[in-house]
């Protein structure tokens, strides 16, 4: 068999191209104010449309969305306020797109605008966007692990800077959308564009008044996600609430400028950050006071907030840290996971400042960073447990590739140092339930059949979960055939999101591998008279191990053995994170099973004239443990360089006007072919005990050193200080040049 | 989209018949199209010219080059008889697809752009209405539109004193590409057809055109400012700077020789004072002086 595996055979590939009978079409209105109380709305102009066969307002949705129960305060549609602009207030069936949106169109709402709040920097001093949060903070964490004031005061040196990280979204390629089926039968199908199935299925069926039960979640071919498809949003509710009014197929896709209002992207961060700097040149303090910008709802953003200060060391040792970090309400779209969840703002300030301090005391920016790194097993003073590192040897490897480089005029390399969590060890409701559950039934035809529960979002998730299942049977990967995505179909799996696919389904899956293997064996053995110990699985054999080409059986002669011995050859596998808490309040979050470590380097050409950055180079060396699908591996560090670089140099998604700006592709910069550098990717293996076969993540840890990576060298080649991202050409043009005078001006106005 | 009613021209006289009724003519829609799905065309009326003969090919002729105004981008590279000058500076528009679809035609009569106008709906409601959509104050500050052009080749063709010829019911005009941005023959060409852009021989010589410029993205995005020089062939102390992309329409400024630098910073002045794009005024100024420093350097004698 050399062609791959069919998909999972639902009709086409994406959710915009789903069509079924007496299917209509969805659209929704949304707020055109920043702020305001929402006064009344009508939805009659919209009923007496052509073609408009239904439509809903808030009022049918009488409970909160949210993910997590303490900070569930985002309703369906907007019932009494409007938070941001885009901010959805009513939907609208109708027998065609076209008319679907006349309809939303024609919504009639009246506004009593209120004052928007369009900064984190003044909070505490506006307008309370929710009552139960008059400072407009939702979460105000301080935490501290060690003396961080003695620390400060024993330091041979102490550094400080202020660092600011600007928005950004995902811009996965393909637009959110759904569509939703209230069945004769009494159930809901849901046909979604998400990362994470289950958490769906549960998440409609609670605003829908519906048992978890009665909600079938089926995710298509899904066009990336990278955190922006993990939560359950408005569209997928109204379009459930649209179908079960008309008993019809209700398809919703949102246009991209919804995907822009949609957003969940990265937070904007403000960052207070001081190190200090022992005789010894080690890390003895840091001290980090972060301000995130969440937008108009919590979301995730609890974890945001712990995330932002939990990782400030890591991949250092550091001798005493505290943190305070706090997530303000703006009247902006809500922000979210992306990528790097948490981590990305705090490593390029730590990242920044450690090269700053480098460069003051006279340290080799890589070689310091050598000198700090975590090594296997450590557990950090806020009780990370390392498990392997190989960041030493990432590092290593930087330094063998950038070393015999030579910098010209206005060149330069920066380097910087992350590490990242392989999936969060407790989940986001607090449970004990498995993590990532895997069925693996073999077929008499000699195919195997993994049914796992997680979402393909273009990641390769299943083709690493086949390569498990066929290295741990040792048969090809072809022989392996994955169900996945439906949860009728498949068992529970939290989700693609953490970066915890390949570790958790992956133990998962292994698991149920090892119980098919076991039973094809014994079965085997049974038949052959020889110990199932002795017997080996080879490429459509079984064979004894130390004598292969003696007495053996096919594959498929095993599987039929099998099922005359014990019926349908099937194993099963769970996976739950086997790692305690930190002992203080937060502790459940930034504890992982396995952490990954990243080293990046950018070379960049700097135009002091016109304070123009080309990145010519970046080099990653990733350590995912033991690689199980290189290629795979491969182009997730590429994806990574490829972000990293539009995070660092062009791609901003904040407030203009208190409108999301921008709203369109042609406008956010999310880099094209022709601005790629040149990018050097080396798999680093730091095979980890708690991974598959050894794997950990690699589909998020290598985008953090990046973008501080790019910032460190191009404060190098322009001599400043660099503070902000993205990078400004506007902020870095050479002050004697920007003062230029213009002479002639005002003759020629 | 809300267009009222389109057709596709089955000669270039119907063409110029329901132009002059007012219909607009669509050759590639990679200008038009956009506005249209934007709600900013509501009720036009478009005739489709992309399928007219005469309006296109690639010619060259004792005096120059005659490009036909629906040639594609695309086809203009390809096109044996382009110097590479302008086939280096058309490479620099938008990206491949969209090469493939715009015209040279769409590119020079490319609709002014600006942060607040080229917009969706939802967004443009929530923002207000400028002086473009009804309202009545530019959004970016003042009493006048700070839109700019942003095609590269405008700019370009118009640094080199290119000329197109424009049809207008029975009537015929070859106008001065800079001068089409003027008030007079911008007037004219209402209702009328460009056909084709004629580029002068002199301005062909390799080495006498340069081109630089601001752009965040390496391909897709439009530019944020082109500046392109040129030196006249033959009489080597005319040296010309255009500003483009930041500007309403590229502008042209003959370098006075031996001091051209007061003339050099006045390319800067040209700059609105408002912001239309993702960039400043300000650095937009400055930058217009270093690249048009550089242009010079690279064409001068």
């Amino acid at each position: 068999m050399s062609s791959p595996p069919p998909p999972w055979p639902w009709t086409d590939p994406y959710v915009a191209d789903l069509s079924l009978p007496g299917m209509v079409f969805a659209a929704m209105a949304r707020s055109t104010h920043a702020h305001a109380a929402l006064r009344s709305i009508d939805l009659a102009p919209a009923l007496a449309t052509p073609g408009v066969l239904a439509a809903v307002d808030g009022r049918a949705f009488p409970l909160m969305g949210g993910v997590i129960h303490s900070s569930r305060d985002e309703p369906v549609l907007a019932v009494d306020r409007v938070r941001y602009v885009g901010e959805p207030l009513a939907a609208v069936a109708a027998v065609s797109p076209e008319a679907a949106k006349a309809g939303a169109a024609s919504v009639a709402a009246a506004f009593d605008p209120l004052p928007p709040v369009l900064t984190m920097r003044s909070v505490g001093l506006d307008v309370p966007l929710h009552e139960e949060h008059p400072d407009n903070v939702l979460r105000d964490v301080a935490l501290e692990f060690g003396p961080v004031d003695e620390s400060f005061a024993s330091a041979r040196a102490v550094f400080a800077g202020t660092y600011h990280y600007g928005a950004s979204t995902h811009a996965a390629l393909e637009p959110h959308g759904v569509v939703a089926w209230w069945r004769p039968e009494g159930r809901l199908w849901v046909w979604t564009s998400t990362q994470c199935p289950h958490l769906v299925q549960h998440g409609v069926a609670r605003l829908m008044g519906l048992e978890p039960s009665a909600v079938r979640v089926i995710t298509p071919r899904v066009g990336g996600g990278f955190g922006g498809k993990s939560e359950v949003f408005s569209h997928e509710v109204v379009a459930a609430r649209l179908s079960m009014l008309l008993g019809r197929p209700v398809r919703l896709i949102l246009s991209r400028e919804e995907v822009f209002y949609t957003h969940r992207g990265r937070h904007e961060a403000l960052i207070d950050l001081r190190l200090a700097v022992g005789a010894h040149d080690e890390i003895l303090g840091l001290d980090a006071d972060i301000i995130l910008n969440g937008g108009a709802y919590a979301g995730m953003g609890l974890v945001t907030t712990y995330y932002a200060g939990q990782f400030l060391g890591i991949p250092y040792r550091v001798g005493a840290f505290r943190f305070r970090s706090r997530r303000v309400f703006t009247n902006a779209p809500p922000a979210g996971p992306k990528r790097g969840h948490g981590s990305v703002q705090i490593r390029f300030a730590v990242e920044r400042l450690l090269d700053r301090a480098a460069l003051s005391l006279g340290l080799n920016p890589l070689a310091w960073r050598m000198s700090l790194a975590l090594k296997s097993d450590e557990t950090t003073l806020n009780g990370l447990k390392i498990g392997s590192s190989g960041f030493t040897r990432c590092l290593e490897e930087i330094a063998r590739m950038t070393a015999p480089l030579q910098c010209g005029e206005g060149e330069a390399i920066g380097v910087a140092g992350s590490a990242y969590i392989s999936g969060a060890a407790f989940p986001i409701i607090p449970n004990r339930l498995p993590h990532s559950q895997a069925i693996l039934r073999a077929d008499r035809s000699g195919l195997f059949v993994l049914t796992v529960g997680v979402a393909e979002i273009g990641q390769g998730a299943l083709e690493t979960l086949r390569t498990l299942v066929a290295q741990t049977l040792g048969q090809p990967t072809d022989r392996v055939l994955a169900v996945a995505g439906d949860t009728d179909a498949c068992p529970v799996d939290l989700g693609s999101y953490s970066s915890r696919v390949t570790l958790m389904a992956g133990n998962a899956v292994i698991a149920a591998a090892a119980a098919v293997r076991r039973q094809l064996l014994e079965a085997a053995g049974d038949r052959l008279a020889v110990a199932p110990e002795s017997l080996d699985l080879v490429p459509n054999r079984v064979v004894v191990r130390e004598d292969p080409g003696g007495k053996g059986m096919s594959l498929t002669r095993a599987i039929a053995r099998a099922e005359e011995r014990i019926g349908t050859v099937i194993g099963s596998g769970s996976y739950a994170p086997a790692v305690e808490p930190g002992p203080y309040p937060g502790g459940a979050l930034g504890p992982s099973p396995a952490f990954s470590f990243t080293a990046a380097a950018a070379k960049v050409r700097f135009d002091p004239d016109l304070g123009a950055v080309e990145v010519t180079d970046i080099w990653i060396a990733h350590d995912c443990g033991r690689a199980v699908n290189l290629a795979r591996v491969n182009a997730q560090l590429h994806g990574c360089a490829l972000m990293g670089l539009g995070e660092a140099l062009m791609e901003q998604a904040g407030l203009h006007r208190g409108i999301m700006d921008p709203v369109g592709m042609l406008d956010y910069g999310v880099p094209t072919a022709r601005d790629l550098p040149r990018i050097h990717a080396v798999v680093v293996s730091a095979a980890d005990p708690a991974g598959p076969l050894g794997a950990k993540e690699a589909g998020e840890g290598p985008l953090l050193p990046v973008v501080p990576a790019i910032a460190n060298a191009v404060a190098r080649a322009a001599g400043l200080d660099i503070c902000a991202i993205p990078l400004s050409s506007e902020d870095l043009v050479r002050p004697s040049a920007r003062e230029t005078p213009l002479s002639g001006e005002a003759a020629l106005r | 989209m809300s267009i009222c009613d389109v057709r596709t021209a089955r000669s270039l006289e119907e063409a110029l018949v329901l132009t002059a009724e007012g219909w607009l003519p669509l050759a590639g829609g990679t200008d038009l199209v956009p506005r249209m799905k934007h709600g900013l065309l509501t009720g036009a009326r478009v005739v489709i010219v992309r399928g007219l003969k005469e309006l296109h090919g690639v010619h060259t002729t004792d005096t120059g080059l005659v490009v036909g105004a629906c040639t594609t981008i695309a086809d203009l590279c390809r096109s044996s008889a382009c110097p590479p000058w302008l086939g280096g500076a058309c490479a620099q528009i938008a990206g491949p697809r969209v090469r493939e679809l715009a015209t040279v035609g769409g590119a020079l009569l490319q609709e002014r752009r600006c942060r607040y106008y080229n917009r969706p709906v939802l967004w443009r409601t929530a923002s207000g209405a400028c002086l473009r959509t009804g309202g009545d104050r530019c959004l970016a500050g003042g009493d006048r539109c700070c839109a700019t052009q942003r095609s590269l080749l405008s700019t370009v063709l118009v640094a080199v004193s290119a000329s197109v010829v424009i049809s207008r019911g029975a009537e015929e005009r070859s106008v001065l590409l800079e001068d089409l941005y003027g008030p007079e023959a911008g007037a004219w060409r209402a209702g009328g057809i460009i056909r084709s852009v004629s580029i002068s021989r002199m301005a062909e010589a390799e080495g006498k055109v340069a081109v630089e410029w601001i752009r965040r993205r390496a391909s897709i995005d439009y530019h944020d400012l082109v500046v392109a020089g040129a030196s006249r062939a033959g009489s080597p102390h005319e040296v010309s700077v255009t500003v483009g992309a930041a500007v309403p329409y590229p502008r042209r400024i003959v370098l006075p020789s031996p001091a051209p630098g007061g003339a050099i910073r006045s390319a800067a002045t040209l700059i609105p004072s408002a912001q239309s794009g993702r960039l400043s005024p300000a650095y937009l100024r400055h930058a217009a002086v270093v690249l048009a420093g550089r242009v010079i350097a690279r064409v001068a004698p």
